[in-house]
């Protein structure tokens, strides 16, 4: 459990509901694959040569600190259980392609903002993690870290191609930048699938989150480039960064539209959605994400005062089936689950309302 | 109108060859979102790596194109040589088979990028939009190569072998004539960075205006 925090504490430093237009970005996220080019990369490693490259990449992070001068503590993923593994995932500090690795590290810092996934499809994959609109400073981070690292390790690069990288459609700069955005607005409204194929037309993707495919838990998406070939670093974020500007102008716009034009009814479907979040004994996940963006569109629109957004960003990942179970440290069956799930989210909700008063 | 909701019109249409016969769908956006045919598969990793992978098939090196969940396995049809000298068969390096790559996507090393240099160019600039990296280069990094014109191992003799497999419309011929407004757009994307990083936004607007211009073409 070493590499977990305190049990209960879903919320990460950089999911603490702040930052830069945080009444629709959630946290933004930067990601940087490396490989060195003097060793077979992951999908063609055998078991000695990941023994050899994870000591490698370890050695190699020793002595870094970040900003306040914390190192980053290294995590085999044997060490930990499928259970802590999965909360992992959900707290979005690993992949799944990851954890599903026999031989792997993570290591992260203490806030959780910095994490380094050593063999997931790439020997190494750099992230750095902020609340709200972030990416630059997210990206000086990460280039921060890149940068200690190239002097110890070989990186694999090309004077045309930029940084190898295991799949071709991550070379050049191997950067993924992404952010996490809650557009109840837009959904309501039916503009997602135009806001997508915009964003499609920019170079950008956009996936629900959670979801599969275009299914959304929670209204929730996560957007990101799709090229990491050709632009500078600087200039994808720019990119990036003006263009979800643009999209939380208009998810904003379209709330106070929603607002004007039905009143009291949008102010019913958030003062159920509170009810029901508030008093429910049993409540699934699916139904869980769609009040909890009720109940966080309720908080941006003032319409419940008596809450903050700190508590749908801690209950969005609370709720996750993993991280319950970890919560309540049973391997619990689905009903179970529900009944818990519950009873977390009429705490939280009580807490919060108490943080208020 | 859109066959799915009868309400819409259609502005989507999806066609689709299945066991044989050709199947057409005329969905509007939002049905089609819905039944996953386009927005955010679109771009995504997965699609990404789908069209990389079709860029390949369509050289005719690779397998026989990645025709979703066909599972094509490696007796299908290789239109190369096993066993070919570098460029071709396998990665000298690593050993990977170049076959196994066209099917998975997924490079052995760092030294497969040079192997398969000739197959993998094309691909990579029809994914990206763009052939060359722009941005940090680690300190042991190769430097820019100074012209435009040098397309490597494509140029190179010998190497005509890796072609002869492949349709007669080399990749690297369309290249030719292109070169100076690439390294145009290279030197202006080079400057636009450092633009950025020295905050100076006007300059940036401009030069990204210019390089938009450029490669609208």
């Amino acid at each position: 459990m070493s590499a977990l925090d305190a049990p209960g504490n879903a919320l990460s430093s950089w999911m603490r509901g702040d930052g830069p237009s945080s009444d629709v970005v959630l946290s933004s996220r930067i990601r940087l694959a490396r490989n060195m080019r003097d060793a077979p990369y992951p999908p063609r490693l055998d078991r000695a040569g990941a023994e050899a490259v994870v000591a490698r990449v370890a050695e190699a992070l020793r002595g870094w600190t970040d900003e306040s001068g914390r190192p980053l503590r290294v995590v085999r993923l044997d060490a930990l259980s499928p259970l802590e593994r999965q909360v992992m995932v959900e707290k979005h500090l690993t992949s799944p392609a990851h954890v599903r690795q026999a031989v792997g590290a993570l290591a992260l810092s203490e806030d959780e903002s910095v994490s380094v996934m050593i063999l997931e499809e790439d020997h190494v994959r750099i992230q750095c993690l902020a609340a709200g609109l972030q990416l630059r400073p997210a990206l000086d981070r990460a280039l921060r870290l890149d940068a200690a690292l190239a002097e110890r390790l070989p990186w694999a690069f090309d004077a045309e191609w930029g940084h190898l990288t295991t799949c071709p459609t991550n070379v050049g700069t191997g950067l993924r930048a992404s952010v996490m955005v809650h557009l109840p607005g837009l959904a309501m409204a039916n503009q997602i699938p135009g806001v997508l194929m915009t964003l499609s037309n920019n170079g950008m993707t956009a996936r629900g989150l959670y979801g599969e495919g275009s299914e959304s838990a929670g209204n929730l998406f996560q957007i990101s480039n799709a090229q990491s070939l050709g632009r500078a670093e600087g200039e994808i974020v720019q990119r990036m960064e003006e263009a979800v500007r643009q999209l939380a102008e208009r998810e904003r716009s379209v709330r106070e539209r929603l607002l004007n034009q039905m009143g009291e009814a949008l102010k019913d479907r958030i003062w159920r959605a509170y009810g029901v979040l508030a008093h429910a004994r049993r409540i699934s996940s699916a139904e869980a994400m769609e009040l909890l963006s009720l109940l966080r569109l309720g908080i941006d629109l003032h319409i419940l005062p008596q809450l903050d957004a700190k508590v749908f960003n801690e209950l969005i990942v609370a709720t996750r089936p993993a991280f319950l179970q970890h919560l309540t440290g049973q391997e619990a069956g689905p009903e179970e689950r529900d009944v818990k799930r519950a009873s977390l989210i009429r705490a939280a909700l009580r807490r919060a309302e108490a943080r208020a008063s | 109108m859109c066959e799915e909701c009868g309400q819409r019109p259609a502005t989507v249409h999806v066609a689709r060859r299945v066991n044989g016969h050709q199947t057409e769908m005329h969905l509007c956006a939002q049905c089609a979102m819905e039944k996953g045919e386009i927005g955010p598969l679109m771009q995504s990793p997965a699609w990404m790596l789908e069209q990389f992978l079709a860029a390949l098939g369509g050289l005719g090196v690779g397998s026989p194109g990645p025709a979703a969940g066909s599972a094509a396995g490696p007796a299908a049809a290789p239109l190369m040589p096993p066993g070919r000298a570098p460029g071709g068969g396998r990665c000298p390096a690593c050993g990977l088979p170049f076959q196994e790559f066209a099917r998975t996507g997924m490079l052995g090393c760092a030294h497969c990028y040079e192997a398969f240099r000739h197959e993998l160019g094309p691909a990579i600039r029809r994914i990206h939009g763009a052939a060359r990296h722009v941005g940090h280069r680690p300190p042991d990094g190769p430097a820019p190569r100074p012209s435009a014109g040098d397309r490597p191992l494509a140029a190179a003799p010998g190497v005509g072998a890796s072609g002869a497999a492949a349709s007669p419309e080399t990749p690297a011929a369309s290249a030719g004539p292109q070169e100076p407004a690439a390294e145009r757009v290279a030197r202006l994307r080079a400057e636009l960075q450092k633009a950025i990083a020295e905050e100076r936004y006007e300059d940036a607007a401009r030069l990204r205006d210019e390089i938009r211009a450029l490669t609208k073409e």
